[in-house]
């Protein structure tokens, strides 16, 4: 507020006289005009309302205030009150009465007061009630002109509106960019997102028409891999240099680009591609993955006209980090799918792969099972019409001979069905169902005892053990193991075969023990094998088969097994299952 | 063996006693010893020998063929080995299950194999029954006698008048 110019003091023998009731004030302060001056400066004007008359006075600052010369007359309350905003007059009367009945301390009130001119303007009056002993009530106080204040507040409410608009657009950009990324960050086809990042940028920054380039591998050059507005379906799939246009000097400098009436683009000796050129404005930012560039978001042309303004670019910077992200995100998936089709293939492959294997041993199998034993059934069966025919004829060992020649058949046909018998535990799918072990075992060694020529043999299985297999081939595991032990104890004098349970490695193992001939554990790691054979032919017959089946048919159970012996102590075989 | 109530039962069944046994065995060696086993279980039926499966369907249907004209006379029962040459036992069986013709005729599967694909493709296709040729011949012998000796006398044979 503007200091009025100091006013040159003027001495005392030239001051006017003093009106009467004036005098009121002097006390405190003692010079009325030094009064005068003070009020001058903080531009207050003054009243004093006597209640018994209604006499009204006014400061000539007051006066001014409203446009009124110092000498127009007030006069009454009723003066006061006809300038007095119709609106306001309610309030005034109110906070007026409430001060003159003592209800409130001190008057204060905000009102319009019409000035001369017709105009109104705000006005703060305060004042308070007094009543001096004996004497009349009078109400008095001062006026201060708000019309200053109150152009502030304009402002102020005009500010706030401003700023109110700035946040309804920034929360409005805030959800659009939100909603937007929620949308392209859900998105995992890299075609999709960037279809839908092209609409969605598009809309975000208001372009005429937004393109995705896309740099190549070689990262020369870029290629249009989505586009939305005019002419989107033509400049899909267009590609050009990285030392090209508008966009390849974004993709070249990593940089963004705001191109328009007020930031003009020195274009690097490089031309606009043909759909950058006569677009006043354009907007691009690069996309980054892994902190190296992959692409831009560029946007030719204002919607409406105009130019891309800075808040366009902060507002696609940011879009743009998300759109990273997404496509990060997608290339991830991208990469992903690859490498599972790969496996995919890959498994596929080696499926073929092993059912033709399978077919192969399959045929190989039926081939053998049908023509191996043909030629054997012909040695026997001449061998035997000789030995029936012209046996007589044969001198010295001759039918001696001819056995031999029929034994050996036997045992190849017996080889032949055993080597069928380890392949088809091979060739077929085991299935996988509880099975009663103990059940089991307890039926073959029943069978055992009743063959023709068993030996006596004290044979104890452990009740209530079960497991999940393939019922047949679990039997035929447990044939063999058995038969093995009762084969094995035939020389012994009270032969003992226990089938039992016990604990390896926390896993439940089960095990064949027998007191029988045992082995020597040096030559345990042959033990598995196909005709590997501890014991000679003629002391313990046998195939070499035996343990070999037991072995592959363990093994399609995903379990193990393996021996303990020691020649002439018996031997216990161990297996779990699964 | 009891010969007496053999005798018996071929004087009963003559006219199907009579009949051929119709043996598809492309083995000669096979085919040798099968004639002997039956010899010596004194089973005298001829022996019709096919040597692949075409020889027993222009056996089963001469007409069938464009030179030939008329039939031959049903098999008492067929000795079906399973790997022949042109073709083999299981669509000659099953050629022969769907001609009304021979759909009744007993059908033996003899053969080498025991896959469980055979036997099940075997029995599928209606197979009477199915023998395995064990390598001893002693123990071929004895089964040639049970299957002569059941097919042919304990076996009550599928009426084949209705059929030509």
């Amino acid at each position: 507020m503007p200091v009025p110019p100091r006013k040159r003091q003027i001495p005392a023998a030239h001051r006017a006289p003093r009106p009467a009731h004036e005098t009121r004030y002097d006390d405190p302060i003692g010079d009325p005009a030094r009064v005068a001056r003070a009020l001058r400066v903080i531009e207050e004007g003054l009243w004093d309302w006597e209640a018994e008359e209604d006499t009204l006075w006014v400061s000539p600052r007051w006066k001014e205030m409203l446009g009124y010369a110092a000498t127009d007359p007030v006069g009454t309350l009723g003066t006061w009150q006809r300038l007095i905003h119709p609106d306001d007059m309610e309030d005034f009367l109110t906070a007026w009465l409430a001060c003159k009945e003592g209800r409130a301390a001190e008057l204060r009130i905000e009102y319009r007061i019409r000035r001369k001119e017709g105009t109104y303007v705000w006005a703060l009056a305060r004042g308070r009630c007094m009543r001096e002993a004996g004497g009349p009530l009078r109400i008095a106080g001062t006026q201060t002109d708000l019309s200053a204040q109150k152009q502030y507040g304009n402002y102020e409410a005009r500010y706030r509106r401003h700023l109110e608009d700035a946040v309804r657009a920034r929360t409005h950009e805030f959800e659009m960019l939100r909603e937007i990324s929620d949308a392209v960050v859900s998105e995992l086809d890299l075609g999709n997102l960037l279809r839908l990042v092209a609409g969605k940028t598009r809309r975000l920054i208001g372009a005429e028409t937004l393109l995705v380039p896309i740099l190549n591998e070689r990262r020369d050059g870029y290629q249009y891999a989505a586009a939305e507005g005019a002419h989107a379906d033509e400049i899909v799939g267009t590609g050009f240099s990285i030392q090209t246009g508008m966009c390849g000097w974004v993709l070249r400098h990593g940089r963004a680009l705001l191109y328009g009436a007020n930031s003009p683009w020195v274009p690097d000796g490089a031309a606009p591609t043909p759909w950058e050129e006569g677009h006043p404005s354009a907007l691009l930012v690069p996309l980054f993955s892994k902190g190296a560039i992959v692409g831009g978001l560029s946007g030719l042309g204002k919607q409406g006209g105009g130019s891309f303004l800075p808040r366009d670019l902060e507002l696609l910077t940011v879009f743009a980090n998300q759109v990273s992200l997404a496509v990060e995100n997608a290339l991830l998936v991208e990469a992903l799918k690859g490498t599972v089709a790969d496996l995919e293939k890959k498994v596929q492959e080696r499926t073929a792969d092993l059912e033709a294997s399978n077919k192969e041993l399959e045929a190989f199998a039926y081939s053998v099972s049908h023509d191996l034993r043909a030629p054997l059934r012909s040695i026997d069966g001449f061998g035997l019409a000789l030995l029936e025919d012209y046996g007589d004829a044969l001198a010295g060992d001759g039918k001696v001979y001819l056995d031999r020649l029929r034994a050996n058949t036997q045992r190849m046909g017996e080889l032949i069905d055993a080597l069928l018998a380890l392949s088809r535990i091979t060739r077929t799918e085991p299935s996988f169902e509880p099975v009663d072990l103990s059940r089991l075992a307890a039926e073959i060694g029943g069978e055992l005892a009743n063959t023709a020529d068993a030996h006596p043999v004290d044979f104890v299985a452990e009740p209530g053990l079960s497991a999940q297999g393939d019922p047949g081939l679990l039997r035929i595991a447990l044939e063999n193991l058995l038969a093995n032990a009762w084969k094995f104890t035939a020389k012994v004098a009270h032969p003992r075969v226990e089938f039992g349970r016990c604990e390896s490695h926390g896993t439940p193992a089960y095990y064949v023990r027998d007191n029988g001939a045992g082995f020597d554990m040096a030559y345990a790691g042959k033990l598995f094998d196909a005709f590997q054979r501890l014991h000679s032919a003629s002391d313990f017959p046998g195939t070499g088969i035996g343990l070999a089946t037991v072995k592959r048919i363990i093994a399609r159970h995903h379990g193990g097994v393996w021996a303990h012996a020691a020649p002439g102590a018996g031997a216990t075989f161990y297996f779990t299952v699964g | 063996m009891e010969v007496t109530a053999d005798k018996e039962r071929f004087v009963q069944n003559c006219d199907f006693q009579k009949r051929p046994i119709l043996l598809a065995e492309d083995n000669p060696d096979d085919e040798l010893l099968t004639r002997r086993a039956l010899r010596q279980n004194h089973i005298v039926n001829d022996v019709i020998v096919a040597h692949d499966g075409v020889e027993v369907l222009d056996y089963l249907f001469p007409a069938d063929r464009d030179s030939a004209t008329g039939s031959n006379v049903l098999p008492a029962f067929l000795l079906l080995d399973l790997k022949m040459p042109r073709m083999g036992g299981l669509e000659v069986l099953e050629r022969v299950r769907a001609d009304p013709r021979t759909e009744l005729l007993p059908v033996i599967i003899l053969t080498s194999s025991k896959e469980e694909q055979d036997l099940i493709q075997g029995y599928r296709l209606h197979a009477n029954s199915y023998i395995r040729k064990p390598v001893d011949f002693v123990q071929f012998v004895e089964a040639v006698r049970q299957l002569g000796m059941y097919w042919l006398f304990l076996n009550e044979p599928p009426p084949y008048e209705s059929h030509p």
